[in-house]
């Protein structure tokens, strides 16, 4: 993965006519470096930045505490530590400014991402290059980030068939008659996420199991996210099953349902709602449409067959080395959409019981269109639990 | 809890702005008393609480997250915006310049944690809302933030109850198995996680075991079998509605040599020196200072750099910090996580940290549930039962 970004990298900063790039935030850092750290973004009192000239290797400068964790993940072999003054951001500006003024031209252009970097670290980061040229470079990281090299599909693939053979994993061993609550079946998904080596313990990682009043919600139970209860999911119940987890810092974003024996008529007909919303992305998911077209060719189905689409949401995301990033499947991102990107594509619909229903399916664009990444299964129907044994 | 409303409250009052704004996820979380779900982990999605000196609060945040915050409680009103109606921050920015132009802030001061605020959220708001003075309270928020209410110390050395046992109950599942069964590293990391929320946590954020080699450096990925002689180290921090314990422990696998134990007394050595020093009225840097100088007498050796100690609260790591460069006097009602690593016969990082709350007498430990104070064996077969 290493060659592919850093000639990536090189090839955008010097096109876009960058002395340097600077970035700060977590996910941007993990892309430039390789480092999947698994936990900068729960400290946002500390700072840790990737500093990388036109042509040169880039730096990380980072808290000591973490530099022995960054060089044993990273493909970038050099680093500075600062003494910490967490809160404060001077002793990381005072860094960044002896690595700067000792390796670009006085008066060069450095790129920063500013939709990551605090305020704070930014003004006195200002103050402290005033010879400088700050810009932002969102814009590059974007780019560089949205289209994915060969090396990112072969692990995103990995990740994404992974999480959804976990998801599936714990399926089998739900049944009618002898069903587990909320806590089992969602450490049971966990647990099969593990099984399969996806980064399932840490930081950032969350399974979900909800059925009957708590399928009404987002997010039941709160604050206990991911942890669920006592609750047993009843026959011809439904049971939404979702997992986040990782491969080396790129993600992946399921959600399956699991009806509870054989699915009555009104449950099929729920499903197929989200069937039918999956086969209209997938004609519109292909190279040169925008993403806000595939948004409003789904939201028009939707209307026209009277399917309850959850309100103010998107429709989907890319992922990465971020569980959200462009491209964006929302009426407002205007991304023409090319071979290389992913998607996943994640309508939440309400059933007449106001549950919430959704399935997470990951796309790739290819040069013909797009190809569905890692189903484990044939997910045109839900998984069906068995009766008993 | 109600003490902490009416402490927020008055210091909003208090302030030189019309209204406080927090975008931070933790102050966001600390302002509004809910807890957002992993939102930590979506920087380009945004949740805000704005607090006007007059009239109700309002959180403002996406459809996804609304009714986890109204469900916990929260007593301002909820924004709910449209993500479809901006790219990336675009939809929040709108809804937040709807906002403050309806409440007629439009023309007004309005305080903002700079140290999480990111300085392309500061210029789209400042672009739609050219009429505001942002101004930085990001002290305003540390000051109140550093000081805990009875009641949030109540929720953390719950948090650290659930944190030890959901530790101590993985390493029963671990005793008798190292030989025999066998746990992959990440299995047993995972049990942690899973006892402590059994204990009643709400969530987890830092977990890291790190067996043998591992353990000389701070984080690695868990990947691969726990086996015997290794000494280890957990790193666990949980929270519990919204209040964080953030402990680490350290065990061996089998019997400890005598150079581990030896390792294990040095640390606990320096930990009493700077348990001498947290009282109210020391600074920071003075406890630091000791435990430096209590090593350098005792010739044990500390790693330096990362200090030996921080708050915590609303996150698991924050003001005020046990380090060289951090004068902040201790007082009644600040908790510290002490945290002193040295090292272990193969340099392996060796730490005991407990959560300390600063009382006027000196200090109470909230993480009390164990003593910690040998090394944890993990011995014995396993029988059925």
């Amino acid at each position: 993965m290493k060659d592919g970004i850093i000639e990536k990298v090189n090839a955008g900063i010097t096109e876009a006519g960058y002395d340097a790039i600077l970035v700060f935030g977590y996910d941007n850092a993990q892309y430039l470096s390789g480092a999947h750290l698994h936990y900068p973004q729960a400290f946002p009192d500390r700072y840790m930045a990737m500093f990388w000239p036109k042509d040169e290797a880039a730096t990380c400068i980072l808290p000591h505490e973490w530099e022995s964790s960054f060089l044993n993940l990273a493909w970038v072999n050099k680093t500075k530590t600062y003494n910490e003054k967490p809160g404060s951001p001077s002793s990381i500006v005072e860094a960044i400014v002896h690595l700067a003024k000792n390796t670009i031209r006085k008066t060069g252009k450095i790129g920063i991402d500013v939709n990551r970097v605090p305020l704070k670290l930014y003004n006195r980061l200002e103050g402290a290059l005033e010879d400088f040229e700050l810009v932002p470079c969102d814009d590059l990281l974007r780019e560089l980030r949205i289209k994915k090299t060969p090396e990112e599909l072969e692990v995103l693939d990995e990740v994404v068939s992974k999480n959804d053979m976990a998801l599936a994993g714990h399926a089998h061993h739900i049944l009618v008659l002898q069903a587990s609550g909320e806590m089992n079946i969602t450490e049971g998904i966990r647990t099969h996420a593990m099984e399969r080596m996806l980064d399932e313990v840490g930081h950032h990682a969350v399974a979900q199991a909800v059925t009957g009043k708590n399928a009404k919600k987002w997010w039941p139970s709160a604050p206990m996210y991911g942890i669920g209860f006592d609750l047993k999911p009843l026959r011809h119940e439904w049971l939404r099953m979702e997992l986040v987890a990782t491969v080396n810092g790129y993600w992946s974003k399921g959600a399956r349902l699991l009806s509870m024996d054989e699915p009555v008529e009104e449950q099929k007909a729920d499903y197929n709602k989200l069937v039918t919303l999956r086969e209209v992305a997938k004609e519109a998911l292909k190279p040169g449409a925008k993403a806000s077209d595939v948004y409003k060719a789904v939201k028009a189905a939707a209307e026209e067959k009277g399917i309850m689409l959850e309100p103010k949401i998107i429709l989907g995301t890319g992922i990465g080395a971020s569980n959200y990033e462009p491209p964006y499947i929302s009426e407002a991102d205007e991304t023409e959409l090319e071979p290389g990107m992913i998607v996943v594509f994640s309508p939440a619909i309400r059933d007449a019981k106001d549950n919430l229903l959704m399935n997470m399916d990951t796309f790739l664009i290819t040069e013909e269109g797009n190809k569905i990444v890692g189903w484990w299964k044939d997910w045109r129907e839900p998984f069906i639990a068995n009766f008993t044994y | 809890m109600d003490h902490l409303k009416q402490k927020i409250e008055t210091a909003v009052t208090e302030s030189q702005v019309d209204a406080v704004l927090v975008v931070g996820v933790d102050n966001f979380n600390y302002m509004t008393r809910t807890v957002l779900p992993f939102a930590e982990h979506y920087p380009s999605r945004k949740a805000a609480a704005l607090f006007p000196k007059q009239g109700s609060p309002v959180a403002i945040m996406p459809q996804e997250w609304s009714e986890a915050v109204k469900d916990q409680g929260w007593h301002g009103e909820v924004l709910v915006y449209d993500e479809n109606q901006g790219y990336e921050t675009g939809a929040f920015v709108k809804a937040m310049e709807e906002l403050i132009v309806s409440m007629g802030l439009d023309k007004g001061k309005i305080g903002i944690d700079s140290a999480r605020m990111t300085k392309g959220l500061m210029d789209s708001l400042s672009g739609k809302l050219p009429g505001v003075s942002w101004e930085p309270v990001d002290p305003m928020i540390r000051d109140l933030r550093i000081i805990k209410t009875a009641g949030e110390v109540e929720l953390i050395e719950r948090a650290c109850k659930q944190n030890d046992r959901g530790m101590v109950y993985a390493l029963m599942h671990l005793e008798g198995t190292v030989d025999l069964q066998r746990y992959t590293i990440q299995e047993f990391a995972e049990r942690i996680r899973v006892h402590s929320n059994e204990n009643g946590a709400s969530g987890t954020s830092l977990l890291n075991c790190a067996f043998g080699s591992d353990g000389q450096i701070y984080y690695t990925p868990q990947k691969g079998w726990i086996k015997n002689g290794d000494i280890f180290r957990m790193d666990h921090s949980n929270h519990y509605m919204g209040y964080w314990a953030n402990l680490g422990r350290m065990g061996v696998t089998g019997d400890p040599t005598p150079e581990q134990e030896n390792a294990y007394r040095e640390n606990l050595v320096l930990r009493d020196k700077a348990l001498e020093m947290l009282k109210p009225g020391v600074s920071c840097n003075e406890v630091y200072a000791h435990v430096a100088r209590a090593a350098e007498k005792q010739a044990i050796g500390f790693w330096k750099e990362p200090g030996i100690g921080h708050g915590v609260g609303a996150s698991h790591h924050e003001a005020p910090y046990l380090n060289l460069n951090c004068s902040t006097e201790l007082k009644p009602g600040m908790v510290i996580a002490l945290d002193i690593y040295t090292y272990g016969p193969r340099k392996e990082l060796i730490h005991n940290k407990d959560l300390y709350m600063i009382t006027e007498e000196g200090h109470r430990k909230l993480s009390w549930y164990r003593a910690w104070d040998k090394l944890y064996h993990v011995f014995g077969f396993r029988t059925t039962h």
